[in-house]
């Protein structure tokens, strides 16, 4: 998919191709909301307002990465939504829920997972939100740094001292699958 | 290992080589993260709602403005709400907003637009450029010039430049900046007609108003039609509003004595002082957005069929640009409901959103004026489509088709500026054709100004073209600095610089 060429077409009258760029990226940016509301309404909720100011939005669009100009997007209509409509809750609440229990998982891995959400509960608004943008997101840097404003280099610095606070937090662990 | 993993982990050592040594536990970590992430599964239905709302809400987009339409561009003020409003939004008109349309003349409340013929109001090119406010008593307000350019040629009416008085150039080379707008993206170019706004209000007789007067009879005067109407309110914090059925305008201004009294000392619970505010103590946007659309409801002015109101914060370019450690903001402060005509944005010559002007106090929280209240019927003409794309780069590169830059010469420094990708939208301009004076609404692309380079004053936003072949065949219309009078008078024009297209208007 051409994304510049579909945005150009946006842009000069032909907004209906706006559609194209939906789909490609529609389950990113809801998933991008349910990783931090885990509540499936709210989070449809966010994917439509999300898409909905980028299309409107979309002649304003002018340099750079798409993604990160839509997923800036989702990021302050997030945070409009904590700010205004759940304004005694904290950032990333998802976190202070039980942790989800799969019949096929583990009960080590249950409890790997609590001691992660556990984890993320001590970490700052923003360096949880750099872990979860590169390991659930999986943004690559350069466009974590277009989306927070931050530059790529302390984006990255950050996260790898996140990741070894979260190796001498949590100490060991038996290797588990993933899945 | 997973090869997302295996990615992290050398990322990770990049900063914290030591931590390569506990790869497996940090892997294993990683790994648990990754499980820890939550399942995520959009559902089919939710899907495909929201792309049918979407391609609703792009249709409406490039489809003249409908009532519809608002409930998808909310201001910004009500997008905290979005949440539940978008489910309401798409409960109410998606049936509607799905419906084919048949093929309008009609672009939404109070906007038509009928189609002509081809090249119907002649060669734009040959016609006599005006101001854009040139012929409207009520304009000015309204209009806006590019804050690059130099006072112009244009600009020196009544300023004692007439016969008898000679004019030279002024522009000390050592003190010239030239700026060059560079894009070498990809463009689009738009295929749009060109709009003429059909100006003329409908007007009843006077004959009741002139019976009143008592002076003279009006019998005689029953086919008389009102050329320009005014009305006030005697009372304080009365509103004039001043009707131009000739130019199809109207404006609204509260009574300007009582405005000045009431900001020293009447109507706030201290003394307001009417000069300059700090701008710490300016009202958020939505604030004075709110303040505005409250009283265009009031006043039952149509807020449909326009974009999203934006509030000019232009003067905050001047302040930071200019450096000074004091920014102050003016007291009245605009709010524009930007026109969006025929599916495109529209934009004045300088690249800025042209539309309803409402004029909003910061202070006291209340509307002052409106102005460029116009009506909003058009006639489409198409016209030969500019598609030489390296033709318009090199006009966008000299600032646009009537923005002036100095030639390079010894002394004068260029600046280079880029620019994005380009935009389409309507350029609005006002040409006198037949001796009748016109706004038409011409395609033009609008390139963004992506970064100017520090210590630059350069306070436009954006450079428009137009995508007219026969404007841009033109040649040079760029506008040439305004002359000044030299010491001991005389009577030689000036013969140096570009033909001026706007210098056919001057006295």
């Amino acid at each position: 998919m051409d994304e510049l060429a579909i945005i150009t077409a946006c842009q000069c009258g032909q907004p209906e191709r706006f559609a194209a760029l939906y789909d490609a990226y529609v389950d990113r940016i809801y998933a991008f909301h349910y990783y931090r509301l885990g509540h499936q309404q709210t989070a449809e909720d966010l994917t439509s307002t999300t898409f909905l100011k980028a299309l409107e939005s979309i002649t304003t669009f002018h340099t750079g990465s798409f993604s990160a100009w839509l997923y800036r997007i989702a990021r302050n209509t997030l945070i409009d939504f904590y700010r205004t409509r759940r304004p005694t809750l904290e950032f990333n609440e998802q976190f202070d829920r039980p942790a989800p229990h799969h019949p096929d998982q583990s009960v080590d891995a249950t409890l790997a997972i609590e001691r992660i959400q556990r984890f993320l509960r001590t970490l700052t608004d923003d360096h949880r939100e750099l872990v979860l943008m590169r390991l659930w997101d999986q943004l690559p840097f350069a466009e974590i740094a277009a989306i927070t404003g931050r530059s790529e280099a302390s984006c990255k610095m950050a996260f790898s001292r996140t990741m070894a606070k979260l190796r001498a937090a949590l100490g060991s662990i038996r290797p588990v699958a993933a899945g | 290992m997973d090869p997302h993993i295996r990615q992290l982990l050398e990322e990770i050592y990049q900063s914290q080589p030591a931590l390569r040594q506990q790869e497996p536990q940090l892997a294993a970590w990683l790994e648990q993260f990754m499980v820890a992430r939550p399942t995520v599964q959009l559902t089919p239905d939710f899907r495909q709602q929201l792309r049918q709302k979407l391609l609703a809400a792009a249709r409406s987009t490039s489809q003249p403005p409908s009532l519809s339409t608002d409930s998808w561009f909310m201001p910004k003020w009500i997008i905290p709400a979005a949440a539940t409003a978008v489910i309401i939004a798409v409960a109410i008109p998606l049936t509607n907003l799905l419906m084919p349309k048949a093929p309008p003349t009609t672009t939404g409340p109070g906007v038509t637009i009928a189609t002509v013929g081809a090249d119907a109001f002649g060669s734009l090119a040959s016609a006599t450029k005006q101001s854009l406010s040139a012929t409207s008593p009520t304009g000015g307000a309204a209009e806006r010039r590019s804050a690059t350019a130099p006072v112009t040629a244009d600009d020196s009416t009544g300023l004692g430049t007439g016969v008898g008085t000679t004019i030279v150039e002024p522009v000390p080379p050592e003190s010239v900046k030239r700026y060059e707008f560079i894009y070498d993206g990809p463009i689009a170019i738009p295929d749009l007609p060109i709009l003429m706004r059909q100006a003329t209000l409908r007007a009843g007789t006077v004959t009741g108003l002139i019976d009143d007067v008592g002076l003279i009879g009006s019998e005689p005067f029953r086919s008389y039609q009102p050329q320009y109407l005014t009305v006030a309110q005697s009372v304080a914090d009365g509103l004039t509003l001043s009707i131009d059925y000739v130019n199809g305008s109207i404006s609204l201004y509260r009574n300007q004595t009582v405005a000045l009294d009431r900001g020293i000392s009447v109507g706030v619970e201290s003394p307001v002082s009417l000069e300059q505010v700090q701008l710490a103590s300016l009202p958020p946007d939505d604030e004075l957005i709110t303040v505005a659309n409250r009283f265009l409801d009031q006043y039952g002015i149509s807020r449909q069929g326009f974009g999203q109101p934006i509030v000019n914060k232009d003067f905050l370019r001047y302040e930071i640009m200019a450096q000074t450690d004091m920014v102050y903001a003016p007291q009245e402060l605009t709010v524009v409901y930007p026109w969006q005509i025929n599916g495109q944005p529209v934009y004045d010559e300088s690249g800025n959103r042209y539309g309803l002007v409402v004029n909003v106090n910061a202070v006291t929280k209340t509307v002052s004026g409106v102005s460029n209240l116009v009506t909003l019927s058009f006639q489409a003409s198409d016209y030969a489509r500019e598609d030489d794309s390296d033709k318009i780069v090199e006009v966008a590169k000299h600032g646009g088709l009537y923005s002036y830059q100095p030639e390079p010469a010894e002394g004068v420094e260029t600046v280079k500026i880029q620019l994005g990708q380009p935009a389409s939208g309507y350029m609005i301009s006002r040409y006198q054709l037949d001796q009748t004076s016109s706004e038409f609404l011409v395609p033009a692309l609008i390139f963004p100004i992506t970064s100017v380079p520090s210590g630059e004053q350069l306070y436009q936003s954006s450079i428009i073209v137009p995508v007219v072949k026969d404007l841009l065949a033109q040649g040079d219309a760029t506008i040439k600095p305004m002359p000044l009078p030299a010491e001991g008078g005389g009577s030689e024009p000036s013969s140096a610089g570009p033909v001026n297209a706007e210098s056919d208007s001057q006295p």
